[in-house]
């Protein structure tokens, strides 16, 4: 018995030994590593902070446009990290002149370069930075990035050029918010940033076949359109899928088009119950008081969202009546609310 | 007889390869996941998230019973979140200290009648307050349902957003916290329908009104001990299973969900007593039934802090608890197991959990004395039994060491090398009494859960309100 036990064990037994040894080197190594990098961690942060509290003034001072002179590597690539935060709170004056003091910089020409890197993450660092380094010459190298095989580079491209207002890119921007080839809603907060000269091919949006693109597109133009945009919208209140109905009635009341009262009282029968509370809820942002009665009616009687939504569209209406209004549960509330909150 | 010693001792042996080689493999998957992320983290622009006006609404359901010591301090630090459109819920669920009176006085609450949903149960609802001066706090007064699930529902009916954030009454979140675990939903909403943050450990950490302001180490082991095993399970776990869409756990204390997905499914369910895991099953299989693509992952850098026990008799409560609770979840659910239909999850995720974790204790417990049985019969050689020992040890510490260097050069929550020293001996001494009377308290859970036991037990926890360290 023991010559069999000793025969199976044999092999295994020289296997446990160099998994041991090779087990007790990694750990030791391990522990080494944390040291490691705690030491090295700890003095990197250190001279950061030493370097940050350096350079802060030299970058307050570069907003209001004084040039912050002759730096050493480490305080210059420090003064890029503060000015690239800053770059993300300023606008206007203060930006052109960190557009200004980056655009000579070696910290742009690297970027730039690094926009072709093979390793992703590399890529990805550079279009954020580029939005945040504000020089509005990066844009046709960032249009390009819009186009890189990885999402992420692609998402970092489209935010920076959201960030530089490049106008140029709103075609882009849209037919990647279209092709989903961007997050959505990154592309959306960059042609929100671009603003108004973004509208006209988010109105183009609006006839796509993809119902996403075009409940976004309706959401975007709420947010960046004015009253002139409701006929549009207005014709969307009839689309097919109800996600756009209901971003149609949002972006209506958003805009706040009283044109658009008589076709949201009608969206009030929609056989969906969330367009029915997205209706409610821009009739109430619109405040036409012509509504009211029928506001009142939708709290009584509707599911629970469209006579919530109907609810506190009264209230918003008109506060005093909803104070004293009464026969659901949801008039009770607001009635409620309006006491509470005075 | 001796041949059964040597099926049992092959049995262990097999299965401790098995499973060491299924850490080593997250370990690695997690290492690949963490440096990446700490690379994209630079480029994460939580500001303009902040800003702007598409970020969807978040409803954050707060169940609370007996929590009058830190309730205030916790609901304040809530309502100053930094998050564009969030509300408050919480719900004071029959408790019989002054919870409710103390919302009452600190945020000026005054009864309304608001309209809760109907498509979720709960236990009957006694008043909704609303607050004069917090638009976005409600406070729900309820009559206590028995359980933290119907707690939570009973703050789902009065919710008001797109998306639901459950955490626990008595847990910290950091400022951030509920942009950065939003940040996949922000990214993807059609397709992300659940998102979880990291929990770390409060125990030892300086507070001061509702947030960490200093983290430190828990003075004693045994909750210091439990540092690591949350680094454990959160870096390496919970990264690993997010990878590949398999992500069984989003912490109670912390974790978003789509609304709507959650209302369609019934919200958390009364009977269960691991209800966090068992919603998540739930959402998982409802989506592979709809055949739609979804997915439910862990975000690393939001923070949620939680106390963790500090004596034995309440630890094993605990681990007792989360043991029937996996057991039931794995029991209501076994039509996943192995089960093609659900991928992933029924053919790696769901098995892993019955055979690496509800069945652990016995292999843990049952399996090293049939090995010893063996020694002692002659059927296993002793330089090779010390080996086996030697390598199940140094293979536990290089699981903790590589989970604790994840820690370091991710996050450094942890600024005193002391600390770090401290963590790095228990990572060494774990595997020798605290790992074994784990596997002990676990295997005791399953005659709990032959003699139908459901109960929470008392936690008794210090609370935000007790000075801290």
């Amino acid at each position: 018995m023991s010559a069999r036990c000793s025969a199976v064990a044999e092999p295994m037994l020289h296997v446990l030994a160099w998994v041991a040894i090779a087990l007790a080197v990694a750990n030791v190594l391990g522990v080494a590593t944390l040291i490691y990098q705690r030491v090295r961690i700890r003095r990197r942060d250190t001279r950061r902070d030493e370097l940050e509290a350096h350079v802060t003034p030299l970058a307050l001072a570069l907003l209001d446009g004084k040039e912050p002179g002759e730096l050493d590597a480490g305080a210059q690539l420090a003064l890029v990290d503060v000015l690239s935060r800053y770059s993300r709170l300023v606008r206007g004056a203060p930006r052109e002149h960190i557009a200004a003091y980056f655009a000579g910089s070696a910290a742009y020409q690297r970027a730039l370069h690094d926009l072709s890197a093979r390793k992703r993450w590399r890529r990805t660092a550079a279009a954020f930075t580029l939005g945040d380094m504000a020089v509005p010459a990066a844009t046709p190298e960032l249009r390009r990035a819009l186009h890189d095989r990885d999402r992420e580079v692609r998402a970092a491209a489209a935010r920076s050029l959201g960030k530089l207002q490049d106008v140029d890119a709103v075609e882009e921007l849209t037919e990647a918010l279209a092709s989903a080839t961007v997050p959505r809603l990154v592309a959306a907060r960059a042609l929100l940033e671009i603003g108004e000269p973004a509208l006209v091919e988010l109105l183009a949006l609006l006839d796509r076949p993809d119902a996403a693109v075009r409940a976004t597109a309706s959401e975007l133009v709420g947010l960046l359109g004015s009253a002139r945009d409701a006929p549009l919208l207005i014709e969307h209140l009839s689309d097919p899928s109800a996600a756009v109905r209901e971003q149609a009635a949002i972006a209506l009341g958003r805009l706040g088009a009283g044109a658009a009262t008589s076709a949201l009282i009608s969206a009030l029968d929609d056989r969906v119950g969330f367009v029915r509370a997205a209706a409610a809820g821009a009739l109430g942002a619109i405040g036409d008081a012509t509504a009211k009665p029928v506001l009142l009616e939708v709290a009584r009687s509707d599911s629970f969202e469209a006579a919530h939504a109907a609810a506190y569209a009264v209230l918003a209406l008109d506060p005093e009546a909803a104070a004293r209004s009464a026969g659901s549960v949801h008039l009770d509330e607001i009635a409620d609310v309006a006491r509470v909150r005075g | 007889m001796t041949t059964a010693i040597e099926v049992v001792s092959g049995i262990t042996l097999a299965y401790f390869l098995l499973v060491n080689a299924i850490y080593l493999g997250f370990t690695a998957t997690a290492w690949r996941r963490l440096l990446a992320h700490q690379r994209e983290a630079k480029t994460l622009p939580l500001d303009e998230v902040l800003s702007s006006p598409l970020t969807p609404g978040v409803s954050v359901l707060v169940p609370a019973y007996n929590e009058a010591a830190g309730i205030v301090v916790s609901v304040r630090s809530l309502l100053d979140l930094r998050y564009p459109r969030h509300e408050v819920v919480v719900v004071n669920d029959g408790s019989t200290d002054d919870t409710l009176q103390r919302l009452i006085d600190a945020f000026e609450l005054e009864p309304v009648r608001k309209a809760l949903r109907q498509d979720v149960a709960c236990a009957p609802v006694k008043q909704v307050y609303g607050s004069r001066r917090y638009p976005n706090l409600w406070v729900v007064d309820k009559e206590n349902g028995g359980g933290k699930a119907d707690a939570i529902n009973g703050c789902l009916v009065a919710a008001s957003h797109e998306y639901v954030c459950a955490i626990d009454a008595d847990a910290v979140l950091e400022p951030d916290a509920l942009l950065q675990v939003a940040r996949p939903i922000l990214d993807d909403p059609e397709v992300v329908v659940a998102t979880g943050g990291i929990v770390r450990v409060i125990n030892g950490c300086v507070l001061r009104d509702g947030r960490v302001v200093e983290v430190g180490l828990p003075k004693s082991n045994l909750a210091a001990v439990q540092v690591l095993e949350y680094f454990r399970a959160f870096l390496v776990g919970r990264v690993g299973w997010s990878s590949v869409n398999a992500l069984l756990i989003i912490s109670g204390a912390f974790g978003l969900f789509r609304r709507s997905l959650v209302e369609e499914i019934g919200g958390w369910d009364q009977e269960m007593i691991g209800e966090d895991i068992e919603l998540v099953v739930r959402m998982h299989r409802r989506m592979h039934e709809l055949d739609q693509p979804y997915r439910i992952e862990f975000v690393p850098d939001p923070v949620c802090w939680t106390e963790v026990p500090e004596t034995l008799r309440v630890l094993s409560r605990q681990r007792r608890r989360w043991q029937r609770g996996l057991g039931q979840t794995l029991w209501v659910h076994k039509k996943l197991i192995l089960n093609p239909r659900f991928g992933t999850l029924g053919l790696v995720a769901v098995p892993y959990f019955l055979f690496f974790e509800f069945l652990s204790p016995i292999i843990e417990l049952l399996g090293p004395p049939f090995v010893i049985v063996a020694f002692l019969l002659g059927r296993l050689s002793f330089t090779f039994f010390v080996a086996f020992l030697v390598v199940a040890v140094l293979l536990g510490f290089l699981l903790s060491i590589a989970a604790l260097a994840l820690e370091e050069i991710n996050f450094r929550r942890h600024q005193r090398s002391r600390e770090l020293a401290r963590l790095v001996l228990l990572a060494a001494f774990e595997n020798v009494g605290y790992r074994q009377i784990n596997a002990f308290w676990r295997f005791v859970a399953y005659f709990d859960l032959m003699r139908g036991r459901s109960g929470w037990g008392d936690m008794q926890k210090k609370g935000l309100g007790v000075p801290s360290v």
